[in-house]
């Protein structure tokens, strides 16, 4: 299987959690402020823009005390980047993934990040538990995947029961959250939203929040090249199906309908204002939008993502969309946004580690 | 029938008309998409208590005192409700469980009293929740001076009904017409309760219309009102569409689109302002809407197919839904985005009064 960025966004999966393999907060923190040190001037990258490592995230209360807490993050991905849609689908087609964790864990240490939720991608979630969950066992929070090993290559075959063993299998291993390609959707509308309710039941019993990608996405883009184009009504209609029958399921929007405020994004924010179950995770979200979601539905429904993926910028899609999965690019909008520093920290860790049932920080 | 705020937007009602009232300062330039209070502080268990904290001070002290016709009293509110909940919910599933109780408050009083502190001399009142029959024994019978009847499809007869036909809906509109109702009130349609009915199916309601020269006040857009089970959740451009053909079946038909999309600016508002410019055929009630909306209507389809609205339904401040749009329902928070628009105070008379009595066909002010 050629599991496409796309086909990760669309597959559920889970993985489960226990609290008392649950790394403590504290002792993260103490990891990251050893080698954060006080958050020291930077010398700026010739190869970066200047808010990227003196922009006002650097102010961020946050920030400054290590305390964010990231919640979405992939650790997987192509070892080498295409210059355009066809190129990058190319390199996915390859199906050779490289580990990106040290750089992952290196860019938490140099914003202040404590802890990421990390949500498998591309790999199977095995691959996973054996490299990235494995090495930074106090610095990720697991999340369920879809794509394992028992399921690669076979995603189309996997019936609702299957999707629910493994959810549960992944929650005995630590899980605390559904991740992004976590949820089971089923494949070619083989299932309704009714059918999936087995595996949703398991989901409520163990109070976890589900993170589903939502919006325009340049890796989406990339990965589907050749099969099809949908405008942005249809994955909110496609949510509020879920939101509606779920009531009791939280459900938090990846990106917030991501980059674009128009159309996503407002179609992701006026989901929100539609559901009580509805949380906004803002990695790539413009300032205007962290804005709307906080004013609308509050500071403890919103949380900070950045989606990082790998250490370079992107080099396909809009120009200028490439640092846009870099955690300074999303720090930096929380920060412009117009909020109290209260609501920034709520939004940067409180509502995170209330959502996952961490202790506060 | 238990009537949802959502059903009840999207069954069909109607009502009637007469007359009323008061009061300054500089436009704020306000660009936010929203058009609610950009900072907003409050949380969710705070929400509650919005009811006994004063409110913010653009309430009392906002650019609506400055507006001529508030001043000269002579504002005309298009968009009004006097019937809700005794109680309210701190979010859309205990909202919906007081609606679900079927039990009503007159906030009658609390409405004159808003128009009065608003120079809003009169509101075209649409029955909403109660049968028609309740709100002309109330509101109706004992303010005659300041509301304007429009038509309800909910009346003790039709109450619990699996269905009403546009045949049935237009014998009730009818006998309203005929006790004084000058408007078919606010509804999301007339497809029917399950909608099974189609655009043309309509004639016999549309053919009274027409006969009467009545306006008709329609919901448009996203509504602080939440989904429930069993509720499909629409994007914008469905509700769009729908308008549009019933605007296009009709063309000589008064359609005024009712919040002109409503608080959410993208994409609600912009459906709505695509939709006016659409059809010559449209108005623009301007309830919630954010003021470079109304800019747009005015600038769009010119200040005489904008009109002011509100849609109050309660004293209170709402405690569910966003928590920056506790107030949307209040006349002072549209008074404020017609001050902040950028039009003359020419076109703000228009909107504020002057349209509407010329849809109402009421004599110049």
């Amino acid at each position: 299987m050629n599991p496409s960025r796309r086909n990760l966004l669309k597959v559920g999966a889970m993985a489960g959690a226990l609290s008392s393999l649950l790394p403590d907060m504290s002792e993260a923190a103490g990891r990251v402020a050893e080698s954060v040190g006080a958050v020291p001037a930077q010398v700026q990258d010739p190869n970066l823009p200047a808010e990227a490592t003196n922009g006002p995230w650097r102010k961020l209360r946050a920030v400054k005390e290590k305390k964010v807490f990231d919640f979405h993050t992939h650790s997987w991905e192509t070892p080498v980047q295409g210059k355009n849609y066809t190129e990058e689908k190319h390199m996915h087609d390859i199906d050779q993934w490289k580990d990106y964790t040290p750089e992952l864990i290196a860019s938490m240490d140099k914003h202040g990040v404590a802890q990421a939720a990390l949500s498998p991608a591309f790999v199977p979630f095995e691959t996973y538990i054996e490299s990235s969950y494995k090495n930074y066992p106090d610095r990720f929070i697991k999340m369920t995947s879809m794509l394992t090993n028992r399921t690669k290559g076979r995603m189309g075959e996997v019936t609702v029961e299957e999707a629910t063993d493994i959810l549960k299998d992944q929650i005995q291993q630590g899980c605390r959250g559904i991740g992004e390609g976590g949820f089971f959707w089923g494949r070619n509308g083989r299932y309704t939203v009714k059918d999936l309710k087995p595996f949703v039941d398991v989901i409520i019993e163990h109070d976890m929040p589900v993170l589903v990608h939502s919006g325009w996405a340049v890796t989406g883009i990339a990965s589907n090249y050749g099969h099809g184009y949908s405008a942005a009504w249809r994955w909110a209609e496609r949510f509020g199906e879920l939101m509606s029958e779920y009531p009791d399921m939280k459900f938090v929007l990846g990106h917030t309908g991501g980059a674009m405020a128009t159309p996503d994004a407002w179609e992701a924010i006026r989901l929100a204002y539609s559901f009580d179950n509805a949380y906004c995770e803002v990695s790539k979200s413009p300032p205007e939008i962290i804005e709307a979601a906080v004013g609308g539905i509050g500071a403890e429904r919103v949380m900070f993502g950045s989606d990082w993926n790998r250490p370079q910028p992107k080099t396909y899609g809009p120009l200028n969309e490439h640092y846009v999965f870099q955690q300074w690019y999303t720090l930096n909008n929380v920060a412009r946004a117009n909020l109290t520093e209260d609501q920034r920290d709520q939004v940067l860790y409180k509502t995170a580690r209330t959502l996952l049932k961490l202790n506060p920080a | 029938m238990k009537t949802s705020r959502r059903q009840f937007l999207q069954i069909g009602t109607t009502l009637e008309a007469e007359l009323g009232v008061s009061v300054a300062k500089p436009p704020i330039p306000r660009s936010t998409s929203l058009g609610a209070t950009r900072q907003s502080t409050i949380s969710r268990p705070d929400l509650l208590k919005l009811k006994s904290m004063p409110p913010p001070p653009e309430a009392a002290d906002g650019p609506w005192r400055n507006l001529t016709a508030v001043k000269e009293k002579k504002v005309i509110d298009f968009h009004t409700h006097t019937y809700e909940t005794p109680i309210q919910g701190t979010n859309y599933k205990e909202e919906a469980h007081m609606h679900d109780i079927d039990q009503w408050s007159d906030f009658t009083e609390g409405l004159i009293d808003s128009m009065n502190r608003h120079g809003v001399a009169f509101s075209a009142l649409t029955p909403a929740f109660v049968p028609y029959e309740t709100v002309a024994e109330t509101s109706f019978k004992t303010q005659p001076q300041r509301f304007i009847r429009m038509t309800s499809a909910l009346t003790r007869q039709t109450k619990g009904a699996a269905e009403v036909s546009p045949a049935e809906m237009a014998r009730l509109y009818r006998e309203q017409f005929a006790a004084g109702a000058r408007g078919i009130g606010e509804t999301n349609f007339m497809l029917g309760v399950k909608g099974q009915y189609s655009v043309k199916d309509l004639k016999p309601i549309i053919d009274l219309v027409l006969e009467r020269d009545a306006p008709v006040l329609l919901h448009t857009g996203w509504a602080v009102a939440g989904q429930r089970p069993n509720q499909h959740y629409k994007a914008a451009w469905r509700w769009a569409e729908d308008m549009g053909s019933l605007f296009s079946e009709y063309p000589e038909v008064k359609f005024v689109l009712g919040h002109t999309g409503g608080v959410i600016e993208t994409p609600d508002a912009w459906q709505a302002i695509r939709l006016a410019c659409s059809f010559d055929n449209t108005y623009c009630e301007v309830s919630k809407s954010p003021a470079r909306i109304i800019t747009a209507a005015v600038g769009a389809v010119g200040a005489e197919r904008v009109l002011f609205g509100s849609d109050w339904n309660r004293v209170e401040p709402q405690t569910y839904g966003p928590l920056d749009q506790g107030y949307i329902f209040q006349q002072w928070y549209t008074l404020n985005h017609v001050a902040e628009a950028d039009i003359t105070e020419a076109q703000r008379n228009q909107i504020l009064y002057k349209t509407a009595r010329t849809l109402l066909r009421l004599p110049p002010a």
